[in-house]
């Protein structure tokens, strides 16, 4: 069961959704919590586990050998993403531009444009009973949060049994990052909250979801502030609420200290057992 | 003053509410950009007439590069 909290809109409640629900469900289940917001990773600051393994991660990216080459240009030609250009009798290499998709190395006639690796993150896995918790994170300069994403999703699915419960928490936005945090997901949950901004940035979100044919439900955050228009936007469209949390200054202390939310507000453990029920009785309808 | 940009690490801190508040108090000659293409959200602020709109190209692919520029510009 792999299931991806996204939102459109930063500052929604996706780590705290995603630290509370992967942290109550290792009460009774294997789950690996993987925070994909590379750029900006904060599940790890509600999550105390131990650091049991750490990796860097790497991109290849060309690098160009002068000897052979016989200016071409045809490398620059190839590149969708300007990372490689002829000026005048030279070939410059801009490896935070590139997409790693070879072709330039490939299609050039004379090899040499080999394709190197090159340092982009570092990935780190903690563990803590039934939790596991993967977090990688992106260097400075870095343009390319997608081939970490990537790599980390290819890091659970190889070190984890199909058993173990996976919980993704996904970079905000509805771009690259966000597909690719997403794609592979059974069941996305959108955090959002109850005001313009939070309906606005829902809709690009839902459009996103359903351009990927994606199964997904929202949960609506800090409810009660702002107006119902979340509420009614996702009635007339047909989209499950799967909770409501509760906008109090209660759970933003707790939250702002760093803590677990669900432990002391008993609202927000029936909100999860609520948000797990339904997610479980998906997974059951779609085996049956 | 030229330029000021806000941003920030983490998502949902206030950017727009800020950028919005500075551009109400920078009177008319005031020039408002919402870089977060993703999900701009600076217009449910200001609500602005549309004076114009533009859709936006990608650098053509298999062009020259020196011919790259021209297309954008």
């Amino acid at each position: 069961m792999k299931i991806a909290i996204a939102s459109g809109k930063g500052g929604t409640g996706k780590t705290t959704l995603s630290t509370n629900l992967a942290s109550f469900l290792a009460e009774t289940h294997q789950v690996v919590l993987t925070d994909l917001d590379v750029e900006e990773p904060n599940s790890g600051l509600f999550i105390k586990a131990d650091l049991v393994h750490e990796e860097d991660k790497f991109k290849m990216v060309p690098e160009w050998k002068e000897d052979e080459c016989i200016l071409c240009g045809n490398c620059q030609k190839v590149c969708n993403f300007h990372a490689v250009i002829q000026l005048g009798e030279m070939i410059m290499v801009f490896p935070e531009l590139c997409h790693g998709c070879y072709a330039c190395s490939e299609l050039c006639p004379t090899s040499s444009l080999p394709m190197i690796p090159k340092k982009m993150g570092e990935l780190k896995h903690f563990q803590k009973g039934n939790l596991s918790f993967i977090e990688s994170r992106l260097d400075i300069g870095e343009e390319q949060a997608v081939p970490l994403i990537a790599q980390t999703i290819s890091y659970v699915e190889e070190h984890f049994n199909k058993e173990v419960i996976r919980i993704f928490d996904s970079p905000p936005g509805t771009s690259c990052p966000v597909i690719e945090a997403t794609k592979d997901a059974d069941y996305i949950i959108l955090v959002t909250e109850p005001t313009p901004f939070g309906l606005h940035d829902l809709k690009l979100a839902v459009e996103t979801m359903k351009e990927l044919k994606k199964e997904f439900g929202v949960v609506v955050n800090r409810y009660g502030i702002g107006n119902d228009e979340v509420l009614d936007y996702c009635d007339e469209n047909d989209i499950s609420i799967l909770a409501k949390i509760p906008n109090s200054r209660k759970i933003a202390e707790i939250y702002s200290s760093g803590e677990l939310i669900y432990q002391k507000i008993p609202e927000l453990k029936v909100a999860l057992e609520n948000i797990t029920s339904y997610v479980k009785s998906l997974k059951e309808k779609s085996l049956s | 003053m030229k330029e000021i940009v806000v941003i920030s690490g983490k998502g949902g801190t206030g950017k727009t509410s800020l950028a919005a508040s500075f551009a109400y108090l920078g009177g008319k000659d005031v020039i408002v950009a919402d870089c977060d293409v993703d999900a701009a959200d600076m217009h449910l602020l200001l609500q602005p007439d549309f004076a114009d709109s533009d859709d936006f190209l990608q650098w053509g692919t298999g062009l020259h590069p020196s011919k790259r520029l021209y297309s954008m510009w």
